[in-house]
């Protein structure tokens, strides 16, 4: 093996026939990649667990979807309500009726789409910020629904994992995995949020929310 | 040994100091640069990047509303000349937009919505609104299309002249399919905002079951990097 211990300086072309080994890391720069370089997507990073929040705007009546949500909870169907000052200078919510010694199940609806950069098959989850106004109850739980649109009237299987507790009045972030086999970009998502709250009529009035809420997948670019 | 002769050495080449070229480094081996050869403060410029081409961005059903009453969402069933939002039961139907059942008249129902071309499209690249529809329960006698006026908003009222090129297009078949309109992109460039109207119009004459033009899925195609 020749062996260089000085620099070399290359006045005219070096073709190298074999592989580059060792280049250091962090010697390439933005300046060594032409401005056609045209780097592929598949060549990103994959960003795992993008978020792409949700307005509550796009929340609507579960079972007459061209509908708008109400100003509260009520029957069947969340409302979307101010937050009361010390819950985020009135920020807006999804939030149940009133759970004091009763019973009730309540749901709102939105689509999403997967975005052009989501990578097949990889994780999707569903994040909602979520807990109890004012009290607990004896029991509140959060379930996401979730189904496939095939485009023709007809949907999937649920997607969507069992429901989880919200019951504390701190509030915090839970997170549903939805099925990712054989999600691709483009694919239409019909989700339902399902709030079931009982009490037994102690601790005063009590309201289940969603402060923030987002879908999360798996990008890249 | 002249100026300008190549030199081949047949053994291997280490070099421990530093290698300057300054004539051109070609033939660089395929895939021999990876994560790891790029500084940590690389900073790709989105120039730089690949250009995907027809890329969606969903126009969501639900974010269709009356035409000439924007405030309005669609109705549950189509009536007059508003093409209708059509729903069945969560977990076992999704939702349509639809004409509602137009046998044996001509059929003229609109719908509108709004959107935003994405912050990585391409300026003056391709620009086209694909919609995925065709006919529920029987095809119309004669011929069913659908068709879509797009504007582009100056944001302060005005509006350019109707930028979709592409004819009505027939979806009378009982087989949904995508259907693409094509957009003049002459000036367009990311964060326009276009305001479409979506026009399907039914003309069927002797038919006994309903006729419904329906379509399950709305987009915005895109060129863009990143």
């Amino acid at each position: 093996m020749a062996k260089f211990t000085g620099g070399i300086e290359v006045q005219g072309s070096s073709v190298l026939s074999g592989g580059v080994s060792d280049l250091g890391s962090g010697t390439i720069t933005n300046t060594h990649l032409s401005a056609t370089a045209a780097i592929d997507r598949s060549k990103l990073a994959q960003d795992n667990n993008a978020k792409f929040g949700i307005p509550f705007h796009d929340c609507r009546v579960w079972n007459a979807p061209h509908t708008l949500l109400g100003s509260a909870g009520s029957s069947d169907d969340l409302g979307i309500a101010n937050g009361s000052s010390g819950y985020g200078n009135d920020c807006l919510r999804l939030i149940t009726s009133d759970i004091d010694g009763t019973s009730v199940t309540q749901y709102a609806r939105f689509m999403f789409v997967l975005p052009h950069n989501y990578v097949d098959a990889q994780t999707i989850a569903v994040q909602a910020l979520a807990g109890m106004t004012t009290a607990t109850s004896g029991a509140t739980t959060l379930e996401i629904d979730c189904h496939t649109n095939v485009s023709t009237g007809n949907v999937g299987t649920d997607l969507g994992p069992a429901a989880q507790s919200i019951n504390s009045t701190t509030f915090a972030t839970k997170t549903f995995t939805i099925s990712e086999s054989g999600r691709a970009a483009g694919d239409y998502l019909d989700f339902r949020i399902k709030i079931t709250g009982t009490d037994d009529g102690t601790g005063g009035t009590k309201y289940a929310a969603i402060e923030k809420l987002y879908v999360t997948c798996d990008v890249k670019g | 040994m002249a100026a300008g002769d190549n030199i081949t050495l047949n053994e291997n080449v280490n070099i421990s100091g530093d290698l300057r070229v300054t004539g051109t480094l070609s033939a660089l081996p395929t895939a021999s640069l990876d994560q790891t050869h790029l500084t940590s403060t690389t900073a790709i410029p989105r120039t730089k990047l690949a250009q995907d081409n027809v890329q969606g961005f969903s126009i969501p059903l639900h974010s269709w509303r009356t035409w000439d009453a924007p405030t309005t969402s669609l109705p549950s069933a189509a009536a007059n000349d508003d093409l209708g939002l059509v729903y069945g039961t969560f977990g076992t139907a999704h939702d349509l937009i639809q004409t509602g059942d137009c046998k044996n008249t001509t059929t003229t129902r609109h719908a509108r919505a709004m959107a935003t071309l994405p912050y990585n499209y391409q300026a003056a690249e391709t620009v086209m609104i694909r919609a995925y529809a065709g006919m529920e329960t029987t095809v119309a006698s004669s011929s069913t299309t659908i068709d879509f006026d797009v504007r582009e908003c100056t944001g302060h009222g005005g509006y350019s002249s109707d930028i979709c090129t592409t004819s009505p297009t027939s979806i009378n078949s009982l087989t949904y399919g995508n259907k693409d309109f094509v957009i003049t992109a002459t000036d367009l460039v990311a964060g326009d905002l276009l305001d479409i109207k979506m026009t399907m119009i039914v003309t069927d004459s002797g038919t006994g079951t309903a006729v419904i033009g329906s379509v399950g899925k709305l987009f915005l195609l895109v060129d863009l990097r990143g």
